[in-house]
């Protein structure tokens, strides 16, 4: 019982952390961002698995975990509020070549993050060259060119 | 899972997304105030609010000359440290802890060993030498069995019992 309990609170807790901490810091992968998944990883597997090794516990852990992302994805497609609290929506940052300053800086996403995307997708040089950035509910930077 | 794209609207500009700006700025706001809680959480943390060290983590108690220093916030299934200071004597020292203490925490070690160690029906005992051997301060290694608060009492004899209780975090 205590595995089960063990595994969902910590699936609900981590939820509710990477969530609240920003989709930017799981789209912008900087070294930093990599030591601080290994250590997230760490302790995760700490708290899962308590001091309890055994397969059986792994077994349970690993079958809840599953069974909570499946239950998840039924829950958000049947209410779509608790998708967008949960996935994001997708945030329009930049249109016709003009950026809107104000979401970039509440999505902590600069103009030289928006010239990398387009520069890496669609080899654009110029921030006029761009017709729509979107950040998008993943965190990943979506150019559309003019 | 993927979703519907049936009701996904087309913007003037001729960009279709299920773009939500007000959702997304109360979000926003929802995270900066998300942010503010995380760092009261590690204030609360350094002040011991979250156990394992930290000045409130510790609570003290004296009585007869008896002082103890034990854990007023602990963590289920850590360890954490219990130090009783006895008065210089020459009588033999005993300490003895309720049924509550036994029920709620595994006494991992002892230090100094005692002489003897005795399991009774209403608690737990240690003995240790009299005289200019007898310790001055015994550190008990204890690990909660359980989340919760637990209320125990110490009795040092010949002194009244000191009623001390520990909250355990899950």
């Amino acid at each position: 019982m205590e595995s089960v309990l063990r595994a969902t609170a910590v699936f609900v807790m981590l939820l509710i952390v990477l969530r609240l901490a920003g989709r930017r810091t799981m789209s912008e992968m900087t070294p930093f961002d990599f030591v601080l998944l290994l250590i997230i990883a760490e302790t995760t597997q700490q708290a899962l698995l308590s001091d309890d090794p055994s397969i059986t516990n792994f077994l349970v852990v690993m079958i809840v975990l599953f069974t909570l992302d499946v239950v998840l994805s039924y829950v958000k497609r049947l209410a779509p509020f608790i998708d967008r609290v949960l996935d994001g929506v997708p945030t329009i940052l930049v249109v016709d070549s003009e950026p809107d300053l104000e979401a970039m800086r509440k999505a902590r996403v600069g103009i030289d993050d928006v010239l990398t995307a387009a520069r890496q997708t669609h080899g654009l040089a110029r921030l006029d060259q761009i017709r729509f950035a979107i950040l998008e509910s993943d965190g990943k930077l979506s150019i559309i060119p003019r | 899972m993927p979703r519907s794209n049936t009701n996904i609207p087309v913007r003037d500009d001729g960009l279709q997304i299920n773009d939500d700006r007000r959702f997304q700025n109360r979000f926003w706001i929802a995270e900066r105030v998300a942010w503010i809680t995380f760092g009261l959480i590690i204030l609360a943390a350094l002040a011991g609010l979250t156990g394992n060290g930290g000045p409130l983590a510790q609570g003290h108690r004296a009585a007869d000359g008896v002082s103890v220093s034990y854990p007023a916030i602990a963590r289920w299934r850590a360890e954490d440290e219990l130090v009783i200071r006895l008065p210089q004597g020459a009588e033999e020292r005993v300490l003895q802890f309720d049924t509550r203490f036994r029920h709620a925490f595994d006494v991992i070690a002892v230090s100094p060993a005692p002489v003897a160690g005795e399991a009774l029906p209403d608690g737990l005992r240690w003995r240790f030498p009299a005289g200019a051997d007898g310790p001055t301060e015994v550190r008990m290694a204890i690990e909660p069995r359980r989340p919760g608060r637990v209320a125990y009492t110490l009795r040092v004899p010949p002194g009244d019992g000191i009623d001390l209780w520990t909250l355990v975090l899950p």
